[in-house]
């Protein structure tokens, strides 16, 4: 895997949780404004909801969860597409 | 604009994970035939992971981020791409963060992974050869938002959870703008970059077609 593309995303995966915007999304905005923000519930204990780190405070918090969430998109990404390849000379 | 729990009825919610199902199937046999290099994949749908939380501030009090699945399908040549990587990237945000319903996951498939993918993944194709792959690329970005975020707007108006004229209005003009400023700039900037870098690669007019 090269080094660099994965670095970037580390850099962004640290660098936006701090840079980005508190205010409500498109989804959230149209639903308070059409009174539907109450009919949101949470079904499962998500182990970093709100993109928050357990037992950890403040931006800290959000750029662990958030490196957490990359590391494992990455190496699901990386085992699924590995996986995928080697089913194809069973074809 | 991912849908939370709560907001789409289950029987609602079933069906569009059936369909979903079927495009994800789909595009896991894409990748078993189609698919060039694991180590890509897996960057770029982290990358993806890690851009949709820079959330980016537009006006009245608002804010979006880029979702991801036409740049995806850009970069390796195939709406397909779009719709594993979003679905992969959708998944991890629903089970660890909550970010998106468990029972909504069908539907947010199907709006940020396949409309948003195929729409501007075809738009960028048409596009391509005659307006350039930048302008191209920012045409596909912004229609696969705007696609992607008036399905929601149905599929929450049918529910019954917005009206579905207002949800249509608010939903539109909130991702016309975020389109612009989110999905459409950063889409045209990244796939500019990469042919810039590798000249060669899927996204290039030179470069393979649609599987």
């Amino acid at each position: 895997m090269r080094a660099a593309p994965v670095v970037l995303v580390l850099l962004i995966s640290v660098l936006a949780p701090l840079l980005a915007s508190s205010n409500p999304d498109g989804l959230e905005s149209t639903a308070e404004k059409l009174g539907a923000s109450g009919m949101e519930t949470v079904l499962h204990p998500a182990p970093l909801a709100d993109y928050t780190f357990p037992g950890i405070q403040g931006d800290l918090s959000a750029v662990f969860a958030m490196l957490t969430g990359t590391g494992a998109v990455l190496i699901l990404g990386f085992l699924a597409a590995e996986v995928l390849r080697s089913g194809r000379s069973g074809d | 604009m991912h849908i939370p729990d709560g907001f789409l009825p289950l029987s609602h919610a079933l069906v569009y994970m059936v369909v979903a199902a079927f495009f994800v199937s789909r595009a896991l046999r894409w990748a078993r035939s189609g698919l060039e290099e694991a180590p890509m994949l897996a960057t770029l749908a982290a990358g993806i992971f890690a851009i949709q939380a820079l959330n980016i501030p537009v006006p009245w009090g608002t804010s979006g981020h880029m979702t991801g699945g036409v740049l995806a399908s850009i970069l390796l040549g195939s709406p397909w791409a779009g719709v594993l990587i979003l679905s992969l990237v959708l998944v991890v945000q629903a089970l660890l963060f909550a970010d998106g319903g468990i029972t909504a996951l069908g539907a947010n498939i199907l709006n940020m992974g396949v409309i948003s993918s195929f729409a501007g993944y075809y738009t960028y194709l048409a596009l391509r050869r005659r307006a350039g792959t930048a302008v191209a690329s920012f045409a596909g970005a912004w229609l696969g938002m705007m696609l992607a975020a008036l399905a929601t707007a149905v599929e929450l108006g049918i529910a019954g959870t917005f009206p579905l004229k207002e949800g249509i209005i608010f939903m539109g003009l909130y991702h016309a703008v975020i389109g612009v400023v989110a999905e459409g700039t950063m889409t045209a900037l990244v796939v500019s970059t990469v042919l810039r870098l590798m000249p060669g690669s899927a996204a290039s007019p030179a470069g393979r077609d649609a599987a």
